[in-house]
């Protein structure tokens, strides 16, 4: 049936507009290619839950057409969707044993019990929980319940898997390890994922694509790098890590360089050009990623200035270095710390550069005025 | 003993006296009611303590007759000799007429009784009446838990069946509880639909549900079983309603039948049933019916393997109350229901108000609190959670 020229999903035109008139999701165009791992990430109520609920046949387009493998999945009830869900809150049956919880899915499947007994025991084993088979779920800590809820969404062999912000509930190192887990599982058994969060490390360690969405629509859709490194417009770049974010006045443009003054005719500084950027004399925004920013001067960074140690603060791995900056204002640096090398003080006036690539210049349209940090 | 120790009992004592002298002492007083049996010794003392050392072959000494004269002279008033002859009417029938009849002939009389005594009242010329008396001096007796149990003791001292005419305890039991696994039944599969619709609704929408359903429930039940019984009347409102409709040509008869036993008790008790399941549904949320039909369920099959287990606490919870509540009721049935629906607090309040006889009341109270705390029991192990507090 599949023909492997088509994605896997599609969107097409897809609205969800709820009662009161709340658009949810404008406008959606999205593709899931087969196998792939894609994030959904954004601000909550910016549209990626609902995206995936629609997906799950939980909620139903209120304009547009979601196809899987070609077909429309509009009028196809959840229970015939052969999706594999993984719910923020794991929805582990109570009252079934572990064992029992995997082998639902293959019971609704009439599954003979020898095979249903194989199946439940070989996916347990996959997710290390095979000692645990005969407990109930109430017995079991966090990260297990969530290795139950994969373990069952995957026990049936479905066409695709969807996750809900399902590392949500665990501690930061259980959240860790869970996604690399969750990253080996989807690349040993090739299955199409879709996943949901609101965690940029999340998004950024296990995708294949990242698409970020805001008020209803992808604002960007790309690798995680590209995201990271290349967002596209503002709001991608401040909700996707940490930025020095300067206003700024566009001076000239020329061969992917803008030039542009700080405030109102402060220093000129570089940034990189991108289609659709700010024109000349235009209003900007330039942001600059902490790590960016190199606290020596460098042969063909553009941008090389001084700055004074206003603060330093320790972060274990890191120290984030607060910088004055005549003509400019606050930077932020972030360095590694290394055994040997010399600290930073306060009042340390040092060379601060960062190349034009590393810098994005965006244009400061009327709505996102109004939104201020987004 | 510490400060905190001793503030906690200081808050717990109001609840403990209130359970000690409203529960304990009073099922504590009936259960000594039920087996306690002084009326012939207070009545009698002397005959008592004359036929306490009779070995109860042949015909009493005549010890025995001058102590009965002795006593039945000298009590000539009193609630005692009364008491005597109810309790000896209890156990065999006529006797009461026999005692009244011997107080009356008795001054007339002279020694030797054992002579001049069972020539006025043939009675007394023979041995088992004498062994009445003699029994009836025990202070303790099982013959009221036993009559409740359609039991009796012969003069001979073992135990037989009470005739059949005779014989109405353990149907009322058996009508007992059948009328109230009925109900109970009844109100179950009327409260869950009722349930899930209102934990469907929105909060507004449900708020308002909840008030019909809360509005009867404040209502007091005498008011509520009164409105049926002018709802149910044969010239009443809905036999009006079924004539004119032309679903039936003649008024039938629906007061004072079982049928309006059920609908008035499920009315009543029905909130009961519907107020934990509603919370119990309430609480569910989406996410597992949502699992469910992700893993290949179609909607029946949420409902069985999913919503119900889940949502069974609360059935048992409701089950449980309803049941125990509607073991008790006495006036719903009595105003509604006919001599053949009546349930055993109907007798209670028989024994209470006509017949004062207390230690019948005692026994059927105490055989209803055991059988209801054994079905109980029963239900709990067979279904877990029946009877015990609902879990999350």
């Amino acid at each position: 049936m599949s023909s492997r020229t088509e994605p896997l999903v599609v969107f097409d035109s897809v609205d969800k507009v709820y009662e009161g008139g709340v658009k949810v999701v404008d406008n959606l165009n999205l593709r899931v290619e087969h196998g792939e791992f894609l994030t959904l990430i954004g601000p909550s109520g910016s549209g990626k839950t609902t995206t995936l609920m629609m997906l799950a046949g939980f909620e139903a387009p209120t304009k547009g057409i979601i196809r899987f493998d070609g077909a429309p999945l509009n009028d196809v009830p959840t229970y015939k969707r052969d999706f594999g869900i993984v719910f923020q809150n794991y929805a582990l049956f109570p009252h079934m044993t572990v064992a029992e919880n995997l082998a639902f899915p293959l019971r609704m499947r009439r599954e003979n019990k020898a095979v249903i007994a194989e199946r439940v025991r070989n996916t347990l084993d996959m997710v290390k929980l095979s000692a645990l088979s005969d407990r109930m779920p109430t017995q079991l800590s966090g990260g297990q319940q969530q290795r139950v809820a994969l373990a069952r969404a995957l026990v049936f062999s479905p066409r695709m898997v969807l996750m809900d912000e399902p590392l949500g509930a665990l501690d930061k190192q259980l959240r860790e390890h869970m996604q690399l887990e969750i990253k080996r599982l989807h690349e040993d058994l090739g299955i199409a994922m879709l996943y949901v969060t609101h965690d940029q490390s999340e998004a950024l360690t296990m995708s294949d694509r990242v698409a970020v969405f805001e008020q209803g629509k992808i604002q960007q859709i790309g690798s995680p790098r590209d995201v990271y490194s290349r967002p596209s417009n503002r709001f991608v770049a401040s909700f996707m890590g940490e930025n020095n974010r300067l206003d700024a006045t566009v001076a000239g443009i020329s061969e992917e360089c803008v030039t542009a003054h700080v405030g109102q005719g402060g220093v000129a500084v570089r940034a990189h050009a991108v289609a659709g950027g700010p024109a000349a004399g235009e209003q900007a925004t330039l942001m600059v990623r902490p790590e960016c920013i190199q606290l020596f001067h460098r042969d063909g960074f553009e941008n090389n200035v001084e700055g004074r140690v206003t603060d330093v603060i320790y972060h274990g791995d890191h120290v984030r270095l607060c910088l004055s900056v005549e003509g400019i204002g606050a930077l932020v640096a972030r360095r590694p710390v290394v055994t040997g090398e010399p600290g930073f003080a306060e009042g340390d006036v040092l060379p601060v550069s960062w190349s034009a690539r590393d810098m994005h210049a965006f244009t400061i349209d009327p709505s996102e005025r109004t939104e201020g940090n987004a | 003993m510490s400060k905190k120790s001793r503030i906690s009992w200081l808050l717990v004592a109001p609840l403990l006296v209130l359970v000690t002298v409203g529960f304990l002492l009073p099922i504590g007083y009936t259960m000594v009611k039920a087996v306690e049996n002084p009326e012939v010794t207070a009545a009698l003392p002397r005959t008592a303590a004359v036929l306490d050392t009779w070995d109860g072959e042949g015909m009493p000494p005549e010890a025995a007759f001058d102590a009965l004269v002795e006593d039945i002279r000298s009590s000539r008033s009193g609630l005692e000799f009364g008491a005597m002859t109810r309790r000896l009417n209890f156990e065999l029938n006529g006797s009461r007429s026999v005692i009244m009849k011997t107080r009356r002939t008795v001054d007339a009389l002279d020694a030797p009784y054992s002579e001049s005594l069972p020539v006025e009242i043939a009675e007394w010329g023979d041995p088992e009446f004498w062994r009445l008396i003699k029994t009836n001096s025990n202070p303790v007796t099982a013959s009221y838990l036993l009559r409740a149990l359609d039991l009796q003791v012969t003069p001979g001292g073992s135990i037989e069946r009470v005739p059949a005419d005779r014989a109405i305890f353990l149907d009322l039991f058996m009508r007992t509880f059948w009328i109230s696994i009925w109900v109970t039944v009844i109100c179950a599969f009327l409260a869950y639909p009722t349930a899930y619709y209102i934990s469907t609704l929105s909060d507004r929408a449900a708020s308002y549900a909840m008030l019909l359903v809360l509005v009867p429930f404040w209502t007091s039940i005498l008011v509520r079983t009164t409105a049926w019984f002018i709802l149910l009347q044969t010239e009443g409102p809905v036999n009006m309603a079924l004539v004119w409709s032309s679903i039936i040509d003649e008024p039938i008869q629906l007061i004072f039948t079982r049928f309006a036993v059920y609908v008035a008790m499920v009315h009543v008790l029905l909130p009961f049933q519907i107020l934990p399941l509603y919370s119990v549904m309430k609480r569910q949320g989406p996410q597992y019916l949502r699992a469910a039909a992700s893993l290949g369920a179609p909607p029946w099959r949420q409902f069985l393997s999913v919503y119900l287990p889940l949502t069974l606490p609360g059935v048992a919870a409701g089950a449980a109350m309803v049941f125990m509540l509607s073991v008790g009721f006495y006036v719903t049935p009595a105003l509604v229901g006919g001599l053949q629906d009546q349930m055993v607090s109907y007798y209670i309040a028989f024994f209470t108000n006509q017949s004062i006889n207390f230690g019948m009341v005692a026994a059927l109270s105490l055989l209803l609190l055991v059988f209801t705390g054994a079905i109980i029991l029963i239900a709990h192990r067979l279904i877990p959670n029946v009877g015990g507090a609902i879990r999350a």
